[in-house]
């Protein structure tokens, strides 16, 4: 899990073009969206884009992504929930 | 089975009108991707020089997108038409320029939602070259104006 946390930070950095910030620097726990990070909708589209694929799990509506999406810690363990049951697997 | 009666006019679909409407007809349409057409003549206003601006181009396949999203909402049964504009630009290549008297075909695929956002990969061609692909998000506004948000 705590390998994955990494993985996800680092592609938080990459895919938003976050470039001050380091892996180092986000908090497992801190809200991704609004106050924390600070991101906004359009981040989380590419999120989920990268999500699905870099690890093959899609998010299959704005609820679920909601869900996902509130933290680091929440992220991994959605990905890690979806690569263990293949109807959340994207084709 | 697929019907053979020809579309409606693409102005049913989109608040465009000439000479900001970069789309012509619609060609083809199916649960996750269309195929619409831009004809524009040597006389045409839209032309500088005798080219059309890449970009216009990349709006011409979100305003492709915004038609086929109208298309789909009416198989679906929707009876209100829904609002929306381009928000982002997410990639774009401008690999040729366009030439007049030729059809260009505008290719879209609707590949991933998420809430309001809705991110389509399209293509423009002519004469079976590529014109321009790109990768552009739209927003859309079921609730009322654009803006209303």
């Amino acid at each position: 899990m705590e390998e994955m946390k990494t993985k996800l930070k680092d592609m938080i950095i990459e895919e938003l073009h976050l470039e001050d910030l380091s892996a180092g620097s986000i908090d497992d726990d801190a809200p991704l969206f609004g106050e924390g990070l600070g991101l906004d909708s359009l981040d989380a589209l590419q999120l989920a884009v990268a999500v699905e694929e870099h690890f093959g799990v899609r998010i299959k509506d704005e609820s679920e992504g909601r869900s996902a999406f509130t933290s680091v810690t929440s992220l991994a363990e959605f990905i890690a929930k979806g690569q263990n049951t293949p109807s959340t697997m994207a084709n | 089975m697929q019907t053979s009666l020809p579309y409606p006019s693409i102005e049913q679909y989109l608040p465009h009108r000439l000479p900001f409407r970069f789309v012509d007809s619609i060609k083809q349409v199916d649960e996750t991707s269309g195929e619409f057409s831009l004809l524009l003549e040597q006389s045409d206003k839209r032309l500088i020089d005798g080219v059309i601006s890449p970009l216009l181009l990349v709006e011409a396949l979100a305003q492709s997108a915004a038609a086929f999203h109208g298309i789909a909402k009416e198989r679906a049964g929707a009876k209100e038409p829904e609002s929306g504009m381009l928000v982002q630009i997410d990639s774009a290549q401008f690999l040729k320029a366009a030439s007049s008297g030729f059809e260009i075909g505008l290719r879209i695929e609707r590949t991933h939602e998420l809430g309001a956002l809705v991110r389509f990969k399209g293509a423009a061609t002519q004469q079976d070259e590529v014109l321009v692909e790109a990768v552009f998000t739209v927003a859309r506004n079921p609730e009322g104006d654009v803006g209303d948000r």
